[in-house]
């Protein structure tokens, strides 16, 4: 037998067997290589040039953050003793939730806005941590402060009575009291992913609530809860006011989008048989 | 020698390389990131998803011949025939005004005629039969009628989807079956149909047929247990873990998510479920077709506890449609209290309302009750509905018999009667000696 053909022959046949587990090797490796699909803010930031819609810089948000829980709070006596004053006069509801402050004798304001905001920050419970509210002011024609959660506001229904601070006027535009809900909050469930701004606007865009040439005044990250009771849910939402004059509410972990603007025929179901 | 050695040492070399090889060839696996503690929501659901074919079902079914017409009013006695008619293949439809075609169908020829509740757009049954590519649209098809014709020196099959509200029908041809198939299971049934006559009432182009003789039909009895509070909240909210209750009163106790409210009315035993998310602006883009898309939302949490079908449909404002649910007890629809019915109102791609009984009778034994009732016979009707000042014959869009369930404390009665159906609305029909 010649030994070295045989090598010959069994380094050419284990060449090309070589040749060929590598090249199956390599199409079974590239064959299960996905590519990370690229985040399409760039796109999302094309398609909303292209319909000429505008917006302002966007803020930082967290990459996720939990739900919220909100109790309606209770004000307790010494609570409710110590927001009364020679001048400010306290009542409360008869379940402890809703606290009425009536100052005897009006305080004259120059500017309603700035005065009520020295007035929440000198007589009413926990006044760190409440913002002012251009919207729900705006809307319901009044002075209102809403309430925060680490520094994120938890935004309320339009005609919801919960968690804010009302600072009412008299006819004569003077600062005559204001009424107080607090919120006990907490944190519930595991962090969930939150929507980046960018993808906040663009659920609006998907959903033809922006029009061409529209511009987005202002986006905020807070909290919000679509259902009023003792207890609150409060999911991470974007509240997205769009040419000053409409507002959404796209909750930051599914996209669902809360349009006030048209208000929804209210319908009543049967009563209870 | 020095190439010898060379040569050995190369294909040693070259044996390693292809053991390598295929050892990593053998054990590939690609490099994915491993999922580490995922939480996973464990989904409850109340009940087995039903089917559209047990939900979508006729309520009657009639067979006419030559001076001879039989009706069914029992669901589980036709369901051979309903079964026999979901394998029929559909092709060639053509859509026609309907007029006064179906009463020259119906004297001309021999026909069977399957009747819904109310009307079911043509998208319900693109799923339900086996249609050929054609895709045929009408939104509101309350009957289905088959017969047999002679076309081009052929005896062909045909059916035809008639929407009374319409005025308008498809006709479309059966492939695969013929209507002898149907007459010979008429003729292995015939002793279960009743015999029938046409009624003058209601709309001139839908013959309505009712029951020639009195008949007497025993009351039944069910015994309603409740469905797990807890087991209600995890098959209605996405995320159970975020679920409070919210808000408590004497006998109506809610829960939400922030996005959800669930209402439990605790004496009544229902509940609602609503969904307040606003919509703002209609888009009018084309969605799927409510009936659908509600039997998919109660089939996602197990909601048809009982055999529930298809009742009716009804478009309201703002882009809702209210779809009911009913009850069929003992193949028979049942009315009045809260467990034979339930309502979704759905809104664009969600949800907005959803009431149902907090109780079920799924697992209940139900007893015969010795009490009869007689049941009017046609001309006994025509003599009560002339009388009754409220029913305007002209409006009246069909009659059932079904059961009117009475609540007692733990028991059910169901009582037979006749119910008709006027506006959209069933109303029982009341003899004198009823009151």
């Amino acid at each position: 037998m010649d030994w070295s053909r045989t090598k010959t022959i069994f380094i050419v046949t284990f060449f090309v067997l070589d040749l060929f587990l590598g090249f199956q090797l390599y199409q079974k490796q590239s064959n299960n290589q996905f590519e990370y699909i690229s985040e399409s803010s760039v796109k999302i930031e094309d398609q909303l040039e292209n319909a000429g819609i505008a917006y302002p810089e966007l803020p930082e948000a967290p990459k996720s953050l939990p739900h919220v829980i909100g109790e309606t709070y209770t004000f307790s006596k010494d609570e409710i003793a110590s927001v009364s004053s020679d001048d400010l006069m306290v009542t409360v509801s008869e379940d402890h939730v809703i606290l009425h402050a009536a100052f005897i004798d009006p305080k004259k304001t120059l500017g309603a806005e700035a005065e009520s905001k020295s007035v929440v920050a000198s007589h009413a419970l926990f006044h760190d941590e409440y913002v002012f509210s251009e919207y729900l002011s705006e809307k319901r024609k009044e002075l209102v402060f809403i309430q925060t959660y680490e520094g994120r506001p938890i935004f309320q229904r339009e005609d919801s009575p919960t968690g804010q601070i009302v600072v009412q006027l008299n006819s004569d535009e003077d600062i005559s009291g204001f009424t107080q809900t607090y919120l006990e909050t907490s944190e519930e469930g595991s962090e969930q992913e939150i929507l980046t701004p960018i993808k906040a606007i663009n659920q609006l865009f998907n959903n033809k609530k922006l029009k061409n040439q529209d511009e987005i005044t202002h986006i905020e990250l807070g909290y919000y809860s679509l259902i009023e009771g003792k207890v609150q849910v409060l999911a991470p939402t974007w509240f997205i006011e769009v040419n000053e004059s409409r507002h959404y509410y796209v909750n930051a972990i599914n996209g669902l989008i809360d349009d006030p603007n048209i208000e929804p025929i209210i319908e009543t179901g049967d009563d209870a048989a | 020698m020095n190439l010898e050695k060379l040569k050995t040492t190369t294909l040693i070399i070259l044996i390693v390389i292809s053991a390598v090889l295929t050892y990593f060839l053998w054990t590939f696996q690609p490099n994915y990131e491993q999922l580490h503690n995922l939480e996973t929501v464990e989904k409850v659901t109340l009940a087995d998803e039903r089917p559209l074919n047990e939900v979508f079902v006729p309520i009657q079914l009639f067979y006419h011949a030559e001076e001879e017409h039989k009706g069914m009013y029992n669901q589980n006695e036709f369901a051979p025939f309903y079964e026999l008619l979901l394998d029929a293949r559909f092709d060639n439809f053509a859509t026609h005004s309907l007029n006064n075609q179906l009463n020259h169908l119906i004297a001309g020829n021999e026909s069977i005629q399957f009747v819904y509740a109310d009307g079911i757009s043509m998208e319900v049954f693109h799923q339900l039969f086996d249609f050929s590519r054609e895709k045929p649209v009408l939104s509101h098809v309350e009957r289905i009628v088959l017969f047999e014709q002679e076309r081009g020196n052929r005896v062909k099959t045909f059916a035809w989807f008639v929407s009374n509200k319409t005025n308008s029908y498809i006709e479309a041809e059966i492939q695969n079956q013929t209507f002898q198939a149907y007459k010979d299971l008429f003729e292995q049934r015939k002793e279960n149909f009743l015999d029938v006559e046409e009624i003058k009432l209601g709309s001139k182009r839908i013959p309505l047929f009712f029951p020639k003789k009195e008949m007497t039909v025993h009351k039944q009895q069910a015994y309603p247990v409740p469905i797990p509070e807890l087991d209600l909240t995890r098959a209605l909210f996405p995320d159970p873990s975020l679920v409070r209750e919210s808000y408590q009163e004497e006998d109506v106790r809610s829960y939400t998510d922030g996005s959800r409210e669930l209402k439990l009315y605790l004496q009544a035993h229902y509940l609602t479920y609503i969904n307040p998310t606003r919509r703002g602006e209609h888009s009018n883009f084309h969605e799927e077709s409510p009936i659908l898309q509600t039997h998919r939302f109660i089939n996602s949490h197990g909601g048809f506890t009982e055999s529930f079908i298809f009742f009716g449909a009804a478009e309201q404002t703002e882009n809702k449609t209210q779809v009911d649910y009913r009850l069929s007890f003992k193949g028979h629809p049942a009315f009045d209290a809260r467990i034979t019915q339930m309502k979704v109102i759905w809104q664009e791609r969600e949800v907005f309302e959803y009431e149902r009984a907090t109780e079920t009778i799924s697992d209940s034994i139900s007893i015969q009750d010795s009490e009869t009732v007689t049941l009017l016979s046609a001309e006994q009707l025509l003599d009560v509905l002339k009388q009754s000042s409220l029913i305007h014959e002209n409006e009246i869009d069909n009659i059932t018999l079904g059961y009117t369930a009475s609540k007692y404390d733990d028991y059910i009665v169901f009582a037979p009667n006749w119910y008709i159906c006027f506006n959209g609305r069933w109303e029982v029909v009341l003899t004198e000696k009823d009151g």
